[in-house]
């Protein structure tokens, strides 16, 4: 290129620039090459950095120097260059661009200086006055959307960063910074150079007289601009920062995540993404702070002083959303609800949206007792173990902990429930209601996704959800105390959707859809297995009575299912699955009369609506009701209660879609037949009349499980000090499975109460059955001393959950003290004991599912009283009746893992990162553009 | 419409077997079909804890308790300290099978009354306690009582002493009724209605103040809530006795009533009932037995004294038969004591007699009974630490058959039969004298495990 005498300004002691413009477009960079070419103040060499052989090309036409890479640059630069003009191939800088960079720059000592950019297209419009930050690195420029310069942020400020697309840095300062990263995107890079910069010192400034015109939009995909912006907090951040803002920048991300599908955005993919795209890169991150900081002049206080308060992401996505919501009611309706109301419904125009928050609120109120208090304790709702990292390793072939131990296998949902934790940070509480409350706003989307399919539309969609998740159905299985049947339904409907449509597009989005379907299926498995052939019998009866192209249904969803079953490992091999059919109440649901006629009216009218999708999905509803009703009530085949919940699930998945079809007639009553439409609102009442039956859900806020029976209950048998013994509970009450004494359930737990690693009684072993001859000696008049004959099993405590005719034996007993103090009876254990004590008689404690000396002191042996098996260690292990008795231990016992186990569970966890990675991947190539 | 109409035909049938499912069996209620009874202070034959209300260890007095086991036992003794918190004093004797062994409770605590309780490892066991030094008194200990408690035989003349303990071995309080009827009629007793006693503690109240001048008192004992075990003691002249309380029977079986130098006498028969009762009074005297000495009526709520000092031949013996369950002892009293015992309600075919020994200058002696028609054959065994000593004795009907403690190393007896038989023991000495019921084994299968022949041992 070369510079035209008559445009250009004498600079002979002027500082001198060279343009560097990074390029992958030859088009593109042609319009930017000619509109430096055009600068009043030309810079003295223009060097193209990047692109092809044709970008090359259209350089050396132009008369501006290809090189690689900016190295390329720093030795061809020559001396007496001051500055260098970084642009980017959609600039197109107006002719006096550069001269009011250089000389307003020079006049505030500016090190970085950026121009105000405005649209190409419209330069009427702004686009960037430079930016400031949040503390995250995400840019926020302060403009409106289509703001117009109006002239309004026409002074030279000091900024957190300028855009990219022209910025005129110092020499010296370009190359102590290495100039921009060419592995971040435009945005995050350039806030990263500035970020650098002003760490060394320099000062960022916007010269809004220099304007600078762009052409198109910015073309980087979100989750490439978020993996920069954590890079760039990593290169500049001190490590105290780094501590608290990466895992806050990770939570902003999440609920980024949960808000954003309501302006059709899905980032939790390129959240992950992000993660790893930055742990994969940390080495050269690690190596560009180093070089960042060592020679700093400024502190993370520097940084902090162009920074905005919160999440410039969260604030961008409140604006839209807010606009969404304007956008969408009239004038004055936001002003009063009661004025909406009188408006009447024509004034609504699309109350999808509407629904939709309405149908999150009420997610977040039906389980309010759960994320605001606690998880009710009753029966087989139970917390999970406090430490995740114990939970999976018991999982994968460790100790089950429940009654007197043993080495059986746990349920997957243990695991799963510890992924979470993680995320949580530990906290069991936490984890457990982000599960539930996840579960609920995913099974109200599933639904309207899975019918959205069919063209129902989201309204009566986000309300055949919110029966899915509300309605009695799941009342009734929630009722059983089995917390894990909420994330199980949830993942249904998106199971169930991802298998009846077909698996179609490129290879990447087949194996994405059915890696969806896949890990829809093993939340299901994972958390109530039972439930693992609903989406197959969904399948099969989707093909009995649908309509449309639904062949290969079946195969998909009995492909998915096999190709989940993998994730249960090593469940899946060992578990007793027959006992898990049979075990607990027999089944028998008995749904309310009313409901079960409200369902029939609805079916009818949707049936002979005459309506031929709808029809057909109310009959597919209408046999995956009645069927689930049926399957509910094997009771006297021997099904147990598992099977009744599984039918309930099953019965909860028809009813909603019965529901959201029933609803979806009344919009669509005048494009039906005269008979067909005349019972539309008969239907809609019906179905309404259902949606109603949610409130009863809802309104106690424990997503439908039962009161808490054990919070508190047992905290004084907790121990203030020393090792933890355990309780023997007798009656109806006790949490998680049970055994029998002449029909009276009981267990033995260590308080203050169980785990879901303790919800699953082993077959009786050497331990328990000795436990068992005690009570029948008990019982048989043989014992005065059941003290010193429950001491050996770790038992101080012996509870009665309600007033039970054994209490007499207790009563009589010489080392059994009686406290008549508390609600229900309990009886201490005179006789010291401990779960684990070494040989001088000092009790162990807790350390995951193993046990610790309390002091740390090491020992000679010590005394386990848990099912013996020989894998307790380390030390010489030898079986004493039926405990453990490990020599040598030092100071901690562990059992050691069944390998095959271990490896099996390892091998389900990278399978499950296979899954999430291709499913992602297929989510991130659709998202970017 | 073939579809819609499937469809309804289908749904139809899946709705008619899904309302004809029957349901399912109710699972059977907890503890179905099991009494479970609120338990006494009863335990296993081959694990019995025996409860010893009397116990005392001080400068002027100390107590052997005595222990008796037909098989090979530890005998492991508990004495609580009424200080909450405060461990009990522990001991532990070892007897062979059959043996009987004891420990000397100044031994283990010196602290005055020291009731406890004895739990053995195996059984049939039994145990007893004497308490020498200025006072001669025993009975047995107890290792299963009634429902409610009956002390006939005190009185709180002046001079006397009457004091009724209630011990509380277990770790909960206990709530008793204490109510009694004398010569006089029902005693206004309000005071003493759901008294408390702490646990591993124990209460004592005397009469002598709440009762004053009544020459037959019958006291009654009823747990409230908990368990207690009581005993009586009673101080007249300068000897003590203490007895462990009766239940009801038809019959008492009392071996020995009478000692040289106790003159006074005889029988306290008490009737709770609200009806009035005939009794019969067999006695057996030196010259042979005298049925039917005595026949009266003892009225409701009443006890009725039998004093033997009328009747001209020596009585050793007596049996009682009541036409309705009533409560008896034996009260003597004299220069050379106060004894007092409990009746046996029956005959048993082996009798197990811990602590009856020699010793020092106290005396013991077994007696043995057979108050029917028949002569019976006993096998002696004098139980010692070590060898059994063996001896038969043939009971004439109708007699009391004395048998002087020969050795100083007997600790007790088993006497067995295959007949029925009754037996008790006494001990005497300077400091007073003291009548103790013989305790009969339990019978399996209509045998004794000596079945007649004797155990294992030296023939005496």
């Amino acid at each position: 290129m070369s510079t035209d005498s008559s445009t250009t300004t004498s600079r002979a002691s002027a500082p001198s620039a060279v343009a560097v413009v990074t390029a992958d477009d030859a088009e593109l960079l042609t319009g930017c090459l000619e509109a430096i070419g055009r600068q009043v103040y030309g810079p003295s060499k223009v060097f193209v950095v990047g692109g092809d052989e044709t970008v090359r090309r259209v350089a050396g036409e132009m008369d501006a120097s290809w090189r690689p890479n900016l190295r390329g640059i720093y030795d061809s630069m020559g001396p007496g260059i001051d500055y260098v003009w970084a642009l980017r191939q959609r600039a197109r800088p107006e002719p006096e661009a550069l001269r009011f960079l250089i000389e307003d720059g020079a006049r505030v000592d500016a090190s970085v200086a950026g121009s105000k950019v405005v649209d190409a297209a419209n330069p009427e419009t702004l686009v960037s006055v430079g930016y400031a930050t949040d503390v995250f690195g995400a840019p926020h420029s302060g403009l409106q959307a289509g703001e117009l310069d109006q002239q309004q942020y026409d002074v030279i400020r000091d900024v957190a960063s300028v855009a990219d697309t022209s910025m005129l840095i110092r020499r010296d300062l370009f190359r102590g910074l290495g100039g921009v990263d060419r592995m971040m995107p435009p945005t995050s890079a350039a806030v990263d150079f500035c970020q650098r910069a002003r760490l060394r010192g320099a000062r960022v400034v916007v010269i809004p007289s220099s304007v600078v015109q762009y052409v198109g939009k910015d073309p980087s995909a979100r989750w490439r601009e978020r993996a920069g912006e954590t890079r760039a907090m990593i290169k500049a951040y001190s490590p105290l920062t780094l501590v608290w803002a990466l895992p806050v920048a990770f939570l902003v991300g999440l609920v980024e995540s949960v808000l954003s599908p309501f302006v059709g955005r899905f980032p939790l993919p390129g959240l992950f993404a992000a993660g790893f795209w930055n742990a994969y890169h940390l080495p050269s991150a690690l190596k560009d702070r180093w070089n960042a900081r060592r020679r700093r002049e400024a502190n993370d206080e520097e940084l902090f002083r162009y920074q905005v308060n919160g999440s410039a992401r969260l604030r961008a996505l409140y604006e839209d959303l807010s606009e969404r919501i304007r956008a969408r009611f009239p004038e004055g309706v936001l002003s009063g609800f009661s004025e909406a109301v009188e408006a009447g419904q024509q004034r609504v125009r699309n109350p999808a949206f509407f629904v939709g928050f309405l149908a999150i609120a009420f997610g977040l109120i039906a389980t309010r007792q759960i994320w605001g208090q606690h998880l009710p304790v009753v029966g087989y709702s139970l917390l999970p173990a406090s430490s995740p990292t114990a939970a999976l390793g018991a999982y994968a072939g460790g100790w089950n902990p429940a009654g007197l131990g043993s080495p059986e296998v746990l349920s997957p949902s243990v695991a799963a429930t510890a992924l979470v934790q993680f995320v949580t940070f530990a906290r069991a509480g936490g984890a457990v209601a982000v599960i539930i409350v996840a579960s609920f706003v995913a099974g109200v989307f599933g639904m309207a996704r899975l019918l959205r399919a069919w063209g129902i539309g989201s309204v009566s969609g986000y309300l055949a959800g919110v029966v899915l998740m509300g309605g009695p159905a799941l009342g009734a299985a929630a009722a059983s105390t089995r917390w894990g049947v909420i994330p199980a339904l949830a993942a249904l409907p998106w199971a169930i959707g991802a298998t009846i449509r077909p698996w179609s597009g490129s290879p990447t989005t087949r194996v994405a859809r059915a890696a969806g379907a896949v890990l829809a299926i093993g939340v299901v498995g994972a958390y109530f297995p039972v439930a693992l052939p609903i989406p197959v019998l969904a399948a099969a009866a989707w093909v009995a009575v649908g309509v449309g192209r639904r062949s290969g249904a079946v195969v998909r969803a009995a492909i998915a299912t096999l190709l989940a079953l993998p994730l249960l490992m090593p469940w899946i091999l060992y578990a007793d699955l027959g006992g898990h059919l049979t075990s607990g109440d027999k089944a028998f649901w008995s749904p309310a009369f009313v409901l079960v006629a409200a369902l029939a009216i609805a079916v009818a009218v949707v049936v002979v609506s005459g309506e031929p999708v709808l029809s057909a999905i109310g009959g597919w509803g209408a046999v995956l009701a009645v069927g689930g009703a049926l399957v509910a009530r094997l009771g006297g085949f021997g099904a147990g209660a598992e099977v009744e919940a599984a039918g309930e699930l099953l019965a909860a998945l028809g009813v909603a879609l019965v529901v959201g079809t029933a609803l979806e007639l009344v919009p669509r009553r005048r494009q039906l037949s005269r008979s067909g439409g005349r019972f539309v609102m008969l239907g809609a009442l019906a179905g309404a009349f259902i949606l109603m039956t949610t409130l009863l859900l809802g309104g106690p806020g424990r997503a439908g499980l039962p009161a808490d029976e054990m919070s508190g209950s047992l905290d004084f048998a907790v121990p203030v000090d020393g090792g933890p013994t355990r309780v023997l509970l007798f009656g109806s009450g006790v949490p998680g499975d049970t055994r029998e004494l002449e029909g009276l359930d009981y267990r033995v737990i260590v308080p203050p109460y169980p785990t879901t690693l303790e919800s699953s009684l082993n077959e009786p072993r050497l331990g328990d059955e000795a436990l068992a001859a005690v009570l029948q000696d008990m019982l048989d008049g043989r014992v005065r001393r059941a003290g010193d004959a429950l001491a050996p099993f770790g038992v101080g405590w012996v509870v009665f959950t309600e007033p039970s005719p054994l209490q007499a034996l207790f009563d009589a007993q010489l080392d059994m003290v009686p406290l008549r103090s508390l609600d229900f009876p309990v009886y201490r254990n005179e006789v010291s004991t401990a779960i684990a004590v070494d040989f001088d008689g000092s009790a162990w404690v807790p350390a995951g599912t193993g046990y610790r000396s309390a002091d740390r002191r090491q020992s000679n042996s010590v005394m386990v009283a848990v099912n013996a098996d020989y894998r307790w260690g380390p030390g010489a292990w030898e079986q004493s009746d039926w405990r453990n008795v490990v020599a040598a231990p030092g100071n901690r016992v562990r059992f050691k893992p069944y390998l095959p186990r271990r490896v099996m569970a390892i091998a389900a966890g990278g399978y499950l990162i296979l899954l999430l990675g291709a499913w992602g991947l297929g989510r991130i190539r659709r998202e970017s553009p | 419409m073939r579809r819609t109409l499937l469809l309804t035909v289908t749904l139809s049938a899946l709705v008619v077997v899904a309302a004809l499912l029957a349901p399912p069996e109710p699972p059977p209620e907890p503890l179905a079909g099991l009494i479970i009874d609120r338990p006494g202070i009863e335990s296993p034959v081959d694990a019995a804890i025996w409860y010893c209300p009397w116990a005392q260890a001080a400068a002027d007095r100390d107590s052997f308790i005595g222990v008796a086991s037909v098989a090979p036992a530890d005998a492991n003794f508990t004495f609580p300290v009424a200080i909450p918190g405060e461990p009990p004093d522990e001991a532990k004797a070892v007897t062979l099978g059959p043996g009987a062994s004891g420990i000397t409770l100044s031994d283990v605590a010196q602290r005055g009354d020291s009731p406890g309780f004895i739990e053995f490892s195996d059984g049939p066991s039994s145990a007893s306690v004497t308490v020498t030094g200025d006072v001669l008194t025993a009975d047995d200990c107890v290792a299963s009582g009634p429902g409610e408690w009956f002390f006939p035989g005190g009185s709180t003349m002046e001079g006397e002493r009457l004091v009724l303990r209630l011990f509380n071995p277990f770790p909960e309080a206990a709530k008793l009724t204490v109510s009694g009827f004398s010569e006089i009629g029902v005693e206004a007793l309000g005071e003493l209605r759901s008294i408390s006693v702490n646990p591993r503690s124990w209460r004592d109240i005397s009469f002598e103040e709440l009762l004053r001048q009544r020459q037959t008192l019958v006291i009654s004992v009823r747990a409230d809530e908990g368990l207690a075990i009581p005993a009586m003691s009673w101080t007249s002249g300068s000897d003590e006795a203490w007895w462990a309380g009766t239940d009801l029977s038809e019959t008492w079986e009392f071996p020995i009533v009478r000692h040289e130098g106790l003159r006074n006498s005889g029988l306290v028969i008490a009737n709770p009932s609200s009806s009035a009762v005939d009794v019969t009074v067999d006695l057996f005297t030196v010259d042979g037995p005298q049925r039917a000495a005595f026949s009266l009526t003892v009225p409701a709520q009443s006890p009725l004294r039998i004093g033997f000092g009328e009747v001209e031949a020596t009585v050793v013996g007596a049996r009682v038969t009541a036409s309705a369950p009533v409560s008896a002892v034996v009260s003597a009293q004299g220069g050379a004591g106060t004894a007092v015992t409990g009746g046996a309600p029956d005959q048993a075919r082996s009798w197990l007699l811990p602590g009856l020994r020699n010793d020092g200058l106290n005396q013991g002696t077994l007696w043995l009974l057979n108050s029917g028609d028949e002569t019976v054959s006993v096998t002696i065994s004098a139980l010692t630490g070590g060898d059994t000593l063996n001896s038969k004795r043939i009971l004439e009907p109708g007699t009391i058959t004395p048998i002087a403690v020969g050795s100083d190393d007997v600790g007790g007896y088993l006497v067995s039969s295959v007949d029925r038989f009754g037996a008790a023991w006494s001990i005497t000495g300077p400091s007073g004298t003291a009548f103790v019921a013989g305790i009969p084994l339990p019978e399996e299968d209509g045998t004794t495990s000596a079945d007649g022949d004797g155990l294992e041992g030296l023939d005496g």
